[in-house]
């Protein structure tokens, strides 16, 4: 994604989720999806995920209570969090 | 004897809509034989669909002018459940076609296999397509009656594996789509014999 290889518009239909506000559930593109956050963490550019989104799917409404979950990412808490079940 | 046979209906009703309101939903009158399709738009509402549809659709919630004949299941994806203190219970995908599915063991395999899940995957690991095509070859070893299920979350290739594999399901097992992203890219069930309702978009489709 940082080389600019990805393919934000080919790729993007395959890049699902729904949106509340600035809360964000991914159905498809965890992977996509976290390399966004880390850059945007890291360079404190967040143009990659938007870009995302804007050539993701949005899916209308939310998901159901029951499909909803925290966002597993690489970090150490998102691990720690998982580990023990969070 | 010939008249008698003749009035024997090939294909029973499973399901009839006599149209009917919930929750801003307006449910138009459609049948649903055995073996047949029907693909129903969900426009955006509140309350949500799977808070009103679902319950009405599976039978949970009876309504005087919806008539079902046989058993419903929802296409439900297997997801951790939460425990004490909101911990999560991420089972392995072998664990939750025997605890959730209520499958055998030796009926678990052959699941497994069709859908190239490993046994100890924990099903919180799947992605959303894997996950729905795993709980879809689950729904299939014991076919219900009618299949309600959605593709929310899924991308266009998901929903086209999905689709492909409901195009060899048992031939009785009528299914309901959920369409829930009404975009023109989202494609409807294919199938024969649409029919679009004024109302709200509505189509029907038997399977040959």
């Amino acid at each position: 994604m940082l080389g600019g290889e990805w393919d934000f518009e080919g790729q993007g239909a395959s890049f699902v989720y729904w949106q509340q506000g600035r809360t964000v559930w991914v159905g498809e593109g965890h992977h996509r999806a976290n390399a966004a956050l880390e850059i945007g963490q890291a360079s404190g550019d967040w143009s990659y995920l938007h870009r995302l989104l804007e050539h993701g799917t949005c899916e209308p409404s939310v998901p159901p209570p029951a499909n909803r979950g925290r966002f597993p990412t690489r970090g150490w808490l998102s691990r720690l969090l998982t580990i023990l079940g969070w | 004897m010939a008249d008698d046979v003749a009035r024997i209906d090939p294909t029973p009703l499973s399901l009839e809509c006599l149209g009917l309101t919930a929750g801003g939903h307006h449910v138009p009158p459609f049948q649903l034989h055995t073996g047949e399709a029907v693909c129903l738009h969900v426009e955006p509402a509140s309350p949500s669909w799977y808070d009103v549809l679902l319950p009405l659709l599976t039978g949970r919630v009876s309504h005087p002018r919806l008539l079902i004949r046989g058993t419903v299941s929802y296409l439900e994806r297997p997801m951790p459940r939460r425990g004490w203190f909101g911990r999560r219970k991420d089972c392995t995908a072998r664990d939750w076609l025997i605890s959730e599915r209520g499958l055998a063991p030796a009926e678990a395999v052959p699941v497994l296999d069709r859908a190239s899940v490993p046994p100890e995957m924990k099903i919180g690991w799947l992605g959303w397509n894997e996950r729905t095509l795993f709980a879809l070859e689950s729904y299939l070893v014991r076919p219900p009656d009618i299949l309600v299920f959605d593709t929310a979350g899924n991308d266009p290739l998901g929903i086209r594996r999905l689709f492909d594999r409901l195009a060899t399901r048992p031939r009785r097992l009528a299914v309901i789509y959920l369409k829930t992203n009404l975009g023109t890219a989202s494609p409807c069930y294919p199938g024969k014999g649409c029919l679009d309702i004024a109302a709200r978009p509505l189509e029907i489709a038997s399977v040959e």
